[in-house]
């Protein structure tokens, strides 16, 4: 009966041990971070309300006064805008004439950050934004991650720190290509030989290989190179360009299907 | 203390945690939690465990962060206290163990440190709920 006993405890310990690893493998973290942001968005409402009531309390003439600045950097923008157009044709064409392709099929949008994870790097993030899995998340100075799922007006995101992240990268202007992979709190480069090695402080950027990251983004600054003994590959550890921790907004790129080449 | 309050204040916990977490320096508010109610009451571990599950999965996406160390917990402690009596020793170790795990993590001190803090306080108030009068 004891021995039946014990029988029963280890098969039960062993399908909890099953059950446990392929809750591992499935995103289910994923999925109940999404469906706790509407919750973490209401914890946010009393500081949205106390900056609507702010707004509204302001007095009238410096209301005014902002309208009037405002308006006038409006026309400043659009001013800007134009000559941006007209310079934007004009690389279009420059760019024909020298054979480059250019970045077509994304469009750009701005996404809020509505929650992190609370470990030091914020691995994660939730944002509150319509998007697609895959979609591109670049901070104002670099590469910050891709979407990994989405529903409804929130997405998680999984940055470039995370393990699970390769991102294929180059050094403009030179034949290097390599793999960035996350490492939690610092970058990994892969498969660069240690007599290309690029100097320590280098900017690595996008290469666009595999058609998930867009061309020329930042990713990581290199800040260590190692030689490994017997290996022909160098270890070298980088940083992220981008600062994501603290931003309150990120922009999303979306692959658009009727991209041009 | 009644399961669903404590499964509800861990889960306002964590949303505080995802809410606020780039905005200011906050503890692990449901470890702290969760840890003061099995470190106070070791028969709290099936609940405990579970909901210490829930928090590594929606926190680090993953299942092997405090949940390993929270299982092992009420072993040890039981082991522990037949072996050298029950005492107050073998419990802070625990805790310090279990703690750590988030630093390992990637929280930083300051907040393994908060989240210390904030267990002693709830495990201080979470035992006196066991007392049972002489």
């Amino acid at each position: 009966m004891t021995h039946r006993h014990i029988l029963w405890r280890v098969v039960l310990g062993l399908v909890v041990f099953v059950v446990l690893l392929s809750f591992q493998r499935m995103p289910i973290g994923q999925y109940i971070t999404l469906a706790l942001s509407p919750l973490i968005s209401t914890l946010h409402a009393p500081s949205r309300w106390w900056h609507d009531s702010e707004l509204w309390l302001q007095e009238r003439d410096e209301l005014q006064k902002k309208l009037i600045a405002t308006q006038n950097l409006l026309e400043q923008q659009t001013a800007l805008i134009q000559q941006g157009k007209s310079l934007a044709e004009e690389n279009t064409q420059l760019r024909k004439l020298l054979k480059i392709t250019n970045i077509h099929g994304y469009t750009w949008r701005a996404a809020q950050v509505l929650g992190r994870s609370p470990d030091k790097k914020s691995q994660r993030l939730i944002l509150q934004i319509q998007s697609n899995p895959d979609d591109v998340v670049v901070s104002s100075s670099g590469l910050v991650g891709l979407v990994d799922k989405s529903h409804a007006e929130s997405a998680v995101v999984r940055t470039i720190l995370d393990a699970s992240l390769a991102v294929p990268v180059t050094i403009p202007g030179s034949p290097l290509a390599a793999l960035i992979r996350g490492q939690g709190d610092h970058l990994l480069v892969d498969f660069i030989p240690l007599d290309q090695a690029p100097a320590i402080g280098s900017i690595l950027q996008t290469s666009g290989a595999g058609g998930v990251f867009p061309p020329g983004i930042s990713v990581a600054r290199i800040t260590h190179i190692e030689a490994l003994k017997g290996r022909i590959f160098a270890r070298i550890e980088a940083k992220p360009i981008a600062h994501w921790q603290r931003d309150n907004w990120l922009a999303i790129a979306s692959r658009t299907h009727a991209s041009s080449p | 203390m009644s399961m669903p309050l404590l499964l509800l204040l861990c889960l306002i916990g964590i949303i505080f945690n995802l809410g606020f977490s780039g905005v200011t320096l906050q503890p692990d508010w449901s470890l702290a939690l969760l840890l003061a109610a099995l470190l106070a009451h070791r028969g709290n571990w099936l609940y405990v465990a579970l909901a210490t599950g829930v928090h590594d999965l929606i926190l680090h996406w993953s299942l092997f962060i405090s949940l390993p160390w929270i299982l092992i917990t009420p072993v040890i402690i039981a082991w522990s206290d037949a072996q050298i009596g029950a005492s107050l020793l073998q419990r802070v170790f625990a805790m310090l163990a279990v703690i750590s795990s988030l630093f390992f993590a990637g929280w930083s001190l300051a907040s393994c440190l908060l989240t210390l803090l904030l267990c002693l306080v709830f495990w201080h108030f979470i035992a006196r709920l066991y007392v049972q009068p002489a």
